[in-house]
């Protein structure tokens, strides 16, 4: 609940996973990670329009962006696999959004337990 | 858990290493030696030109050893095969941390 009422944005399975990860952190603890989870975590929305930009312009750039930087040069050099990746990650995105975010709120929190 | 979350779930976990492997294992049944063999989408609406042009076909000479001609067709190909293993690689070790993480709760 505590989650909810900091980070309104979260939905679905982030939401639980981050509810689960801080539930036995005390109050000041909690304030922090929020602060720190809300700066550094990748909006799904934002890679959405990054992997369209992939059938205008230039592909890949979403892989990029959450640290695929192998599967970033593939796209870049075959137009996102002829298109069909693209079409791909446009169904997945969400998984590399929440991926990339449930590694980031880990090294977070044991930044802030140490 | 609701049916709809484990579907969830199972998306997240297996969805895309199956799109990868399925991909991997047609281009390796493509025909290297035929001009007409294409995935492409591009291509099959009629248009000439697209930058993935030929990395099917190299992939398929590299699966059957062929190097050079794997080279020749697309220089790329032994490269996007070893990324593309490589990525399934790393998503297996992601839902290995997941399994564990969830054991330990």
């Amino acid at each position: 609940m505590k989650v909810f009422e900091y980070m309104p944005e979260l939905e679905g399975d982030e939401m639980q996973y981050i509810n689960r990860l801080l539930d036995e952190l005390p109050e000041d603890k909690v304030e922090l990670f929020i602060k720190i989870y809300r700066a550094r975590r990748k909006d799904p929305m934002l890679l959405l329009i990054l992997a369209l930009i992939g059938f205008f312009g230039v592909a890949g750039i979403h892989r990029f962006f959450v640290g695929h930087i192998g599967m970033g040069i593939l796209y870049f050099l075959t137009a996102g696999l002829c298109f069909i990746g693209t079409i791909v990650d446009m169904i997945n995105y969400k998984n590399f959004a929440f991926e990339f975010n449930r590694k980031i709120a880990l090294e977070i929190k044991q930044e802030i337990n140490v | 858990m609701n049916i709809s979350g484990s579907f969830k779930k199972l998306f997240f976990l297996h969805f895309e290493w199956m799109a990868l492997t399925a991909g991997l294992i047609l281009m390796a049944l493509l025909d290297p030696f035929s001009e007409a063999a294409t995935l492409c989408p591009v291509e099959r609406l009629g248009f000439e030109f697209c930058p993935g042009e030929g990395l099917g076909r190299s992939i398929s000479h590299a699966f059957r050893g062929d190097l050079l001609a794997s080279i020749s067709m697309h220089p790329a190909g032994i490269l996007a095969i070893l990324i593309i293993i490589g990525r399934i690689g790393s998503i297996f070790r992601r839902n290995l941390n997941i399994k564990h993480n969830n054991s330990e709760q």
